[in-house]
């Protein structure tokens, strides 16, 4: 049986849909790459010793006590 | 094919950023097709804690750094009300609350990996790694 029209339009509407996040997706990518290659310093400190997820869990857990006051 | 979905504390990201291993996220990211999921609860958590006085010493730049989470990260709004999940600490509860929102992994803290089991069994999809079990699986 020939699809309708309303099934043609809801095949392309998805159709849409999906190149949409298909070029979210690569745009996405693209800042990533981006990211990479531009590689900027967030930590600027030199010589400073990284902290363990222990410490800094408990950093997280103090400015959570200080955001309450 | 959908990506893979996480949603990381933001204790992660941090220890990523103080130990110089920035890339390695954005690495995993292309290389397994990872989608990282945040939302404007933990974008200002991990604000509040980069800030934290005894994080000065790192001279981080946390311009930069709240911009390399934003562009690693895909930005969904949380659902509320927020349910309790994690009984040792509330403020630990929207990372779960994202991460079953969004069908996610998550990789959280010591409050949320001691409910591990619990969670896991609980909601089936849900699955919580170390930071450690992350890596391994994305390595």
């Amino acid at each position: 049986m020939p699809a309708s029209n309303d099934t043609i339009k809801e095949i392309l509407t998805e159709a849409k849909k999906l190149k949409e996040a298909d070029r979210q997706l690569l745009l996405k990518e693209l800042k990533i790459r981006r990211l990479l290659a531009d590689n900027k310093p967030i930590v600027r400190a030199r010589k400073v010793k990284p902290l363990s997820l222990e410490e800094i869990n408990e950093i997280k857990h103090l400015s959570r006590k200080g955001h309450a006051k | 094919m959908r990506n893979k979905r996480f949603v990381l504390d933001p204790n992660i990201y941090i220890s990523y950023f103080i130990s110089r291993n920035q890339n390695a996220l954005a690495a995993f990211a292309i290389k397994h097709k990872l989608e990282f999921v945040i939302c404007d609860e933990l974008i200002a958590e991990f604000r509040r804690v980069l800030g934290y006085p005894r994080l000065t010493k790192f001279k981080i730049d946390i311009k930069q750094a709240v911009y390399v989470v934003t562009t690693l990260g895909t930005a969904y709004t949380l659902a509320y009300p927020i349910k309790r999940y994690i009984p040792q600490d509330e403020n630990d509860d929207y990372l779960i609350a994202l991460a079953l929102q969004t069908s996610s992994g998550t990789s959280g803290d010591y409050d949320i990996l001691s409910e591990k089991n619990n969670l896991e069994r609980k909601f089936k999809k849900l699955k919580i790694l170390t930071k450690a079990e992350f890596e391994q699986l994305f390595s």
